[in-house]
Parts: structure tokens; C-alpha cells; sequence
């Protein structure tokens, strides 16, 4: 039964009881997410080496810009590996997408299989199986062979490592698959068939129709792989460790080294930070300009 | 009323809890008490057996103890040992490795004496203990496992054909020759080479010891001072980067995926790969397939008055401090490196023991293989300087390799490399407390 009756802070003893409920999930989140978060923010004016720590302002920052190349490479390299990744990811996912909302007997059968690698995750043991395709006696390598391809040195190459790690994530594309299909399948098949009817070709009809209607869609995929891309880290550790002569080097594995080698937790929290606010940049730069291509069918 | 109920009967279990467990913790410890140890280390697949057998046998004679074993790789070893020790959960005893007893040493309280909390160590040698062990306030914090060295193993069945056919003696033999040799031998077949390393092995087994034989001195010491300059850098380089010139070493951009176990490198599986550069620990592991291996010395160069040889304990036991088991985890710990059965178990898979007796057992035994006995004769004839902790820093040691990685794919020519490396090794000398 519903209790109106309120406590003295003014809360219902109904809504009381919501949190609850919600009190495991609450008290993960403070404790592992919020306090965490907070406590970077501190340690990053600080040159908290995990043991002992001392108050130095900006100083952490002022390195960090003035006097660290690794931090400009990483960064790089990173904004590499990110812009190539998504792109890549959402085009190849976008294109399964595609496919895989025609009517077919396979559809089903085709759209788990296309699914299956993103369950693996970042796990360690998809980043072994990476690495063994691409050695240099590797699966990839023994079909180039049949193909009478020379072999590619792709782990070993600063060339080509960067690119081997590129496409992991392609390969993993079945989550925005799945939610580019969802999209497609709201796509008014009146406006189609109309597209048709006006001699649009298959090509037309998919980027005058088909693309500004999954706009929204393709906006939300855009920013949710983004910051998942990111922060892209076993598989590089696994991998190449970042090298060779620091090609793979990316960002996270930088925070890695600078926190758990060099003891340097503090310095890696204003990195951290950093990071932090190019995505948030990065963030509000896609909302203010989604006015401009993202449509949605309220008008808004 | 049935809430206040529950909450009373909540907070009487609470109570009922919370004295149980003052109760357990004020119980000291008796021969009777379960106990728990956690033991931490990192190996190979042949170390970790050894390991497991050895504390199988141990809880089999002290039922009530259970042992926790932590074992991995040592890739991520030191970065999770630091976050255990961060987080005030490290193990209660754990394998560590020589060059990072003063990274913990200098920062926090990791270490519980040993010589104060009953450690056996009366049949360790004490040069090595004096050498390695004590802390500068005099407390014995650290045992040496093992002793170790560096050594070049090699395929006798794939190099012997080559000694005679060219005329070389391995054994005798300068880094010019080295390369000289090993090109000859790659021009002859060239899916043969004679040298192929752990991307670390480079580092430590060919740079660092050129370097040392340039300039009768240790790189990096321990006040931040480096032993060497621009120009013998730049050499030390020159002379790395023409093994591959020559083709005696087969090409970095495929080896350097092995970046710890030469042993699953497939040329050295196939013989092609002939000879490495490893510590004489590893020497049973990657010798473990149908060949015949012999051990030589470092190659030297002319006038050299130093081998350039790492030699001395690498791998140590340490005791927690802050361990809650502290009695029971010496007790292991001293079953572990001497008593007579464990030793058999363990053999050489950490070295040669430091411990006079475990030697002699190992010796009676018979399971110190011939070519770990031929690897610590070597060894012990051709001893270098001893490390600083400094040069055996994580940070320092990752700063070299990337720079000399740089020089071996031609991005920077030695001497850019030297430049740099000497430049960004002074940047973080001032990162770190001196």
C-alpha cells in the first residue's frame, strides 16, 4: 500500500525504501566511481607516489605540457588508433548493418556470427589469439602464403603494428551492428518505396533516407565507441606492450608505465585528467554541431 | 513491533560476529591453528611445477598449513607486487626480484627483518648476503634464492659444423669475431643465425656489457652518475647494431615478439637459431628440446679488463612485514630454501642455491644438470661488476630499451641515440628521490 507518510527530511518513507533497493548499486558507485574520480582529481596536484605524497599545484600539469615528448607521442597515436578505429568500426558495423537487414533464411544465423566477437571484450586471451595470427609464422600470414603474398612482419613493423591493433576493434563491431539494425528496421518502408518510385538508386536511397533517419542513432554509436576506444588497453599490453620503438604506445599503457613503473601516481592522475577533459571536449563539440546533421523525427 | 525485532535480532548477530572475530584474532598462533600463507613468484612452466611440488610437500607435513601459490609470468609481475604493496595486500612471502629492493626500500616499510624474526640463513654465503641483503639500517630483509649469471647457450649439433668449417672458438672469442662469424654462418644458409635474444637480452646481456667492457665501469650508479659518455655509448651501439648488419643475429622486427622466452621462438625450436644471451637459471627451460647445447662465456672485446658479466643473486625471498602469519611464513621459508627435500624438489630452477649445503645436495644428488654446472663455472670464472640498484631500475631500464630499439630499426644513428638516451636518463634521474 501506498505511505504518503514523509520523514523529517521531507522524503517519503516509499522513496526511502527506492533507495534501498538501489543501495548495493549506490554504494558500488560512490565507493568504486565517484571516490575514486574525486580523489584522482587530488592526487593529480600532488606527487603522490603511492606511498607518501606532497602538495605541488600545477607542477604535475606544467610537465605534462612542457617538458613530456612521450606525452604528445602517446597522445598522437592514440587520436590515431581512436579516429581510425571508429570510423573503421561504425563504417564496417553500418555496412553489416546493411546487409543484414534484408530478408534472408541466413539472416539469423549471419547476424550471430557477425555478433559473437564483441562478446570476448578485451579479454587477455583474444589478445593472445591476436597475437598468434600475426606473428610473423602466424594463420594471416600462412593465407597470404597461398595467395603467394609475401609474408608481413606485422607485429615486429613500427609500420604495421599500429594497424594490426586497428583491427581487433573492426572485428569486434557486433555491438553497433546490432544497434545500427534496430535503426534501420524503423526506417518507414513508405519512404523507401517512394525513394524507389523517384528513381533513386541504392546508393542514393541510403544517404538521402536511410542515413538521416539512424542519425541519432549513428550520434549515440559515435560517442559510446569513442570513449570506449580510448581507453583501449589489454589488448595493446598483451600485444605489442606498446612497441615496437613505442608505434602502440597508446595512452592508457602510458598511464599504466607512469603509475605502476615509475610510481608516479600522481603525475598519471593528471594525465588521466587530461584525458578526461578531451573527452568531454571532444563530447560537446558533437552535441553543439548535431543540430547541424543529426535528425530526429520530432523535430528537435 | 516486528521491525524492532529484526533490528534487534540484527544487531545481536552483529555483536556475535564482531566478538568471534576479536576472539580469532586474539588466539595466537599454535602448531594446531589453521593457517594461511600466500606466496607470490613468477617463473616458467618448469619452475612453477617445481614450486607446487615443493609446497604440496610441505602442507603434506603441516596439515594445518594451506599454502596460497600466486604464480605468473613475469610480464606485470613487478606492476601487480607494487599495487599488492600499494593496497596493503601483498603476499606473505614472495619472490622479488634484486633490482627492485630499493625502489620499495626507499618508499615504504615492505620488508620484515629477517635476522630478527628467526630466518634460517646460517649456510648462506656471506659475501653474497653482506653484498645483497642487509638494508642500510642493518637488517637482514632479503634471501637470495639462487645464484645467476649471464651466458651465451648455444646449439653444439648446429654451431660445431660452423667452429670447424670457419675456424672460430666460441669460447675464446671478441664481439668483432662474434658478428664476423655469425654473418658467415647466415651467408652459408640463410634461415641460420647465430644469435637471437629476449628484446631485454639486448639490453642486458650484449649493450650492457659492451658498454662495461668500454668503460671498466657500471653505467649507471647509484648517485644518478652515468659511467659513460656520448662517444662510448655511441660505440657500444655500433657494435650492437652490426650483429644484425652481419646477419649473425637474426632481424630484431622477429624476435622482438619473444619479448621473454626465446624458447618459443620457432627458429630456435627448429636449431636455426643457434646460440642466446640468457641468465644461467633459464639455462634447463630453453635448453629442453632434442639438441645438444654447450655454454660459452661473453664475447669481449679487445683490451677489455672487465667481462661485463651479471653475476650474483637475482631472484630473492622476502618476508611481509605486515604479514599476519609472520611466524608460520618463516617457518616456510626456511623449510623452503634448506631443508634437504625441498631443495631436491627445487634444484636449479632459481639458480644455483647461495646455500653451501643445498649445493653440496644438489651436487650428490646429481641434479645439477651438466650444462647448468658448465654455465656456473663460466659464470664464476668470468664474474663482472656487481649491479647498482639504480641501473636495475624498471623506469631506467625501459628508458635504454627504448632507446635502443630506436637505434636497431634506424631511426636515430648511435650517436642521436646516445644523445638522447644520456638527455632523457639525466630527466629522470630529477623524477626520482636520489
Amino acid at each position: 500500500m501506498y505511505r504518503k507518510t514523509k520523514t523529517f527530511t521531507g522524503i517519503s518513507k516509499n522513496q526511502i525504501q527506492g533507495y534501498y533497493y538501489i543501495a548495493p548499486w549506490l554504494i558500488g558507485f560512490l565507493l568504486l566511481t565517484v571516490y575514486p574520480f574525486i580523489i584522482s582529481l587530488f592526487y593529480s596536484f600532488t606527487d603522490f607516489d603511492m606511498f607518501t605524497f606532497k602538495f605541488v599545484g600545477l607542477e604535475n600539469y606544467k610537465e605534462i605540457f612542457t617538458n613530456d615528448d612521450t606525452f604528445y607521442g602517446s597522445l598522437t597515436i592514440t587520436m590515431i588508433f581512436t579516429v581510425a578505429s571508429v570510423i573503421g568500426k561504425l563504417s564496417v558495423a553500418l555496412l553489416c548493418a546493411l546487409f543484414l537487414t534484408r530478408k534472408s533464411n541466413l539472416t539469423g544465423f549471419y547476424r550471430t556470427a557477425f555478433y559473437l566477437p564483441s562478446i570476448f571484450g578485451g579479454s587477455v586471451s583474444l589478445a593472445i589469439l591476436w597475437k598468434y595470427l600475426f606473428k610473423t609464422d602466424g594463420l594471416i600470414n600462412g593465407i597470404l602464403k597461398v595467395f603467394s603474398i609475401s609474408r608481413v612482419n606485422w607485429l615486429g613493423s613500427p609500420d604495421t603494428a599500429l594497424f594490426t591493433l586497428i583491427l581487433l576493434p573492426l572485428w569486434q563491431m557486433g555491438s553497433p551492428m546490432v544497434i545500427f539494425i534496430a535503426a534501420l528496421q524503423t526506417v518507414p518502408k513508405e519512404l523507401l518505396e517512394a525513394a524507389r518510385i523517384d528513381g533513386a538508386g541504392i546508393v542514393s536511397v541510403f544517404f538521402k533516407v536511410k542515413l538521416p533517419l539512424i542519425s541519432s542513432v549513428l550520434l549515440f554509436n559515435l560517442i559510446q565507441q569513442t570513449i570506449s576506444i580510448i581507453q583501449f588497453f589489454t589488448p595493446a599490453y598483451i600485444i605489442t606492450q606498446g612497441g615496437p620503438i613505442k608505434a602502440t604506445y597508446l595512452y592508457s599503457l602510458m598511464i599504466y608505465d607512469v603509475s605502476f613503473r615509475n610510481f608516479r601516481m600522481g603525475y598519471a592522475s593528471a594525465l588521466s585528467w587530461i584525458l578526461f577533459v578531451i573527452m568531454i571536449v571532444y563530447t560537446i563539440i558533437l552535441f553543439r554541431t548535431a543540430n547541424k546533421w543529426v535528425f530526429y523525427e520530432d523535430g528537435d | 513491533m516486528k521491525r524492532r525485532v529484526m533490528v534487534c535480532m540484527l544487531a545481536v548477530l552483529f555483536c556475535l560476529l564482531f566478538s568471534v572475530s576479536l576472539y580469532a584474532n586474539a588466539v595466537p598462533e599454535s602448531a594446531e591453528t589453521p593457517v594461511t600463507i600466500r606466496f607470490s613468484w613468477w617463473g616458467g612452466d618448469t619452475r612453477h611445477q617445481a614450486t607446487l611440488d615443493a609446497i604440496s610437500l610441505y602442507m603434506k607435513q603441516n596439515p594445518n598449513v594451506r599454502i596460497e601459490a600466486e604464480y605468473s609470468g613475469f610480464s606485470g609481475y613487478y606492476q601487480k607486487f607494487v599495487t599488492q604493496v600499494v593496497a596493503g595486500n601483498a603476499p606473505d612471502v614472495f619472490q622479488i626480484d634484486q633490482g627492485w629492493i630499493s625502489e620499495f626500500n626507499n618508499r615504504g616499510d615492505v620488508f620484515a627483518p629477517l635476522n630478527r624474526i628467526g630466518a634460517d640463513y646460517s649456510k648462506f654465503t656471506k659475501q653474497v648476503l653482506d653484498d645483497y641483503c642487509y638494508n642500510s639500517e642493518g637488517n637482514l630483509i632479503v634471501l637470495p634464492f639462487g645464484s645467476n649469471g649471464s651466458v651465451f647457450v648455444y646449439n653444439k649439433d648446429t654451431l660445431n659444423p660452423y667452429l670447424e668449417k670457419f675456424g672460430y672458438d666460441i669460447n675464446s672469442i671478441s664481439w668483432k669475431e662474434f658478428a664476423e662469424f655469425g654473418g658467415k654462418i647466415h651467408q652459408d644458409n640463410p634461415e641460420v643465425y647465430l644469435l637471437s635474444t629476449m628484446t631485454s637480452g639486448y639490453e642486458r646481456f650484449v649493450l650492457k656489457p659492451i658498454l662495461e667492457q668500454i668503460t671498466n665501469q657500471i653505467g649507471v650508479q647509484d648517485d644518478q652518475t652515468l659511467g659513460f659518455d656520448k662517444g662510448q655509448l655511441a660505440q657500444a651501439f655500433r657494435i650492437l647494431i652490426h650483429l644484425f648488419e652481419t646477419g649473425a643475429a637474426q632481424p630484431y622486427e622477429e624476435s622482438v615478439i619473444y619479448k621473454e622466452d626465446v624458447e618459443d621462438n620457432p627458429l630456435w625450436i627448429q636449431g636455426k637459431v643457434i646460440g642466446s644471451f640468457i641468465f644461467l637459471s633459464n639455462c634447463d627451460r630453453v635448453t629442453d628440446f632434442d639438441f645438444n647445447y654447450g655454454v660459452a662465456r661473453l664475447p669481449l672485446l679487445e683490451g677489455a679488463q672487465t667481462s661485463g658479466q651479471e653475476s650474483g643473486p637475482s631472484l630473492m625471498l622476502g618476508i611481509n612485514k605486515n604479514s599476519k602469519v609472520q611466524a608460520e611464513t618463516v617457518k616456510f621459508a626456511n623449510w623452503f630454501l634448506n631443508d634437504p627435500e625441498a631443495i631436491k624438489i627445487l634444484g636449479t630452477q632459481r639458480g644455483v642455491p647461495v646455500n653451501e649445503k643445498a649445493v653440496e645436495i644438489l651436487k650428490n644428488e646429481g641434479l645439477i644438470s651438466p650444462i647448468m654446472g658448465e654455465a656456473v663455472a663460466i659464470s664464476n670464472a668470468t664474474i663482472g661488476f656487481k649491479n647498482s640498484s639504480l641501473e636495475m631500475n624498471a623506469s631506467v631500464q625501459a628508458l635504454i630499451d627504448e632507446k635502443m630499439e630506436k637505434v636497431i630499426y634506424g631511426k636515430v644513428t648511435p650517436e642521436e641515440g646516445a644523445d638522447e638516451l644520456i638527455t632523457e636518463l639525466q630527466k629522470l634521474f630529477k623524477t626520482m628521490n636520489p
